[in-house]
């Protein structure tokens, strides 16, 4: 009794320590390594932990096979991905490193694994700011002009702050983009009814490129150049979806302004 | 005065790539490694495009030098490649030829809509095909220069 206890620790682990790091964009090669770290190093193989992960679902599965009579444990779990948050990423790596080194137990590290989920680790002043550094210095690298580079600043700094915001009010994904890039392209359109602005598409694009899914295009296809070809396509899938709501969001006011 | 233009270019790089990272919550400690990493990255990238007038070898040289500096300083600061690796490709990310091939469509404008999707699709594959390159190229060479260095540490002994 006492090992299956411990070993539905194990499973529960694993299961928390997967659910994080998909919630928060990781790739799954890396979801799946950290499965094997912790179980490896508890059971010393011992226990057969195997972990299966698309976008929307978890599945462990702990099985003893030196107890033929064990039925094997399964963990199921609903997932799916909330934002991008390196910061928790990294706190996971920390945390499985530290428990690999034997400076944690198992129920150090599950605690400290439920503390960090429902930990918010993100800081809204520091994505507004981080907004318009790479909106101005990107739209600058293409327009060489320092009007268009403070707009974009300034339009993306207020596009990440409103997708923020509509986000944690919705729950929703794409509308909040969609929302965003409606009223981006609202402002830069009032504004050249006061001064013209030749370069209002790059003003544009650069204001709305903290929202493009760069990081999810990129974990796609390392997905599925790994052979993940549910999650891979998933996560292309959702990225191109994201992007069609944020060209839409422009369209829409650029049809009905004319 | 290109000197200058060519520093100011790097310094860009290293604000767009901190400022990405923060945009996607990296931990605070990375934000100099990422900024340096996309800055000295664009150096091969600059010099390829200007070599051969073909802006995708110059993708494909910045590409290969992020995923390499990357797996490098993941190694020398326990932290995990991806949170350096995203951030550093900034530059390179087809997003805004995603966008316009996108509007190109909704506007009916078959011509745009086909170069903006041939631009997004070779850069995609220059981003990729160089990141998974290097990936598998990697561990292979850091291998082979293990073996060498061994039996050269042995016969010193």
């Amino acid at each position: 009794m006492g090992q299956d206890r411990q070993q539905l620790l194990l499973a529960k682990t694993c299961l928390l320590a997967s659910q994080i790091l998909m919630e928060n964009g990781s790739e799954l090669a890396r979801i799946d390594d950290t499965v094997k770290y912790i179980s490896n190093t508890y059971s010393a193989g011992n226990d057969e932990i195997e972990s299966y992960v698309t976008s929307t679902l978890i599945i462990i599965t702990a099985n003893d096979p030196s107890d033929e009579e064990m039925q094997p444990l399964v963990l199921v779990e609903k997932t799916n991905v909330k934002s991008i948050n390196l910061t928790k990423i990294d706190e996971i790596n920390r945390l499985s490193r530290a428990f690999v080194a034997r400076e944690l137990t198992l129920k150090e590290l599950y605690a400290e694994l439920r503390a960090l989920r429902k930990m918010p680790m993100t800081s809204l002043t520091k994505a507004n700011i981080g907004s318009f550094f790479l909106s101005s210095t990107l739209t600058y690298l293409a327009t060489q002009s320092i009007v268009a580079s403070i707009l974009a600043g300034l339009f993306g700094t207020l596009g990440m702050y409103i997708v923020t915001k509509i986000y944690d009010a919705l729950h929703r994904p794409f509308i909040g983009e969609l929302i965003v890039a409606a009223v981006i392209t609202i402002l830069v359109r009032l504004i050249m009814l006061v001064t013209p602005l030749p370069e209002f598409n790059n003003i544009i694009i650069g204001a709305l490129f903290p929202l493009l899914p760069g990081v999810q295009l990129t974990t796609s296809i390392n997905d599925i150049f790994d052979g993940n070809l549910i999650s891979g396509p998933q996560r292309l899938l959702s990225a191109l979806i994201l992007t069609f709501t944020m060209v839409l969001g422009s369209l829409l006011v650029f049809t009905i302004w004319r | 005065m290109a000197i200058l233009d060519f520093l100011f270019k790097i310094t860009l790089i290293f604000g767009a790539s901190i400022g990405f990272a923060m945009t996607v919550q990296a931990p605070n400690r990375s934000l100099a490694i990422t900024g340096t990493i996309g800055a000295v990255s664009y150096i091969p990238n600059m010099i390829a495009s200007g070599l051969t007038h073909n802006v995708y070898y110059g993708i494909a040289c910045g590409v290969a030098s992020v995923t390499t500096l990357c797996y490098f300083a993941a190694r020398m600061y326990h932290i995990p490649a991806s949170i350096l690796l995203v951030p550093g490709l900034v530059p390179y990310f087809p997003g805004q030829k995603l966008y316009q091939m996108i509007w190109s469509l909704f506007q009916l404008d078959l011509s745009d809509f086909i170069t903006n999707t041939s631009g997004f699709v070779e850069t995609s594959v220059c981003i990729y095909g160089s990141m998974l390159t290097m990936n598998l190229a990697l561990p292979i060479i850091m291998q082979f220069y293990r073996r060498i260095k061994q039996p050269s540490k042995t016969k010193s002994l």
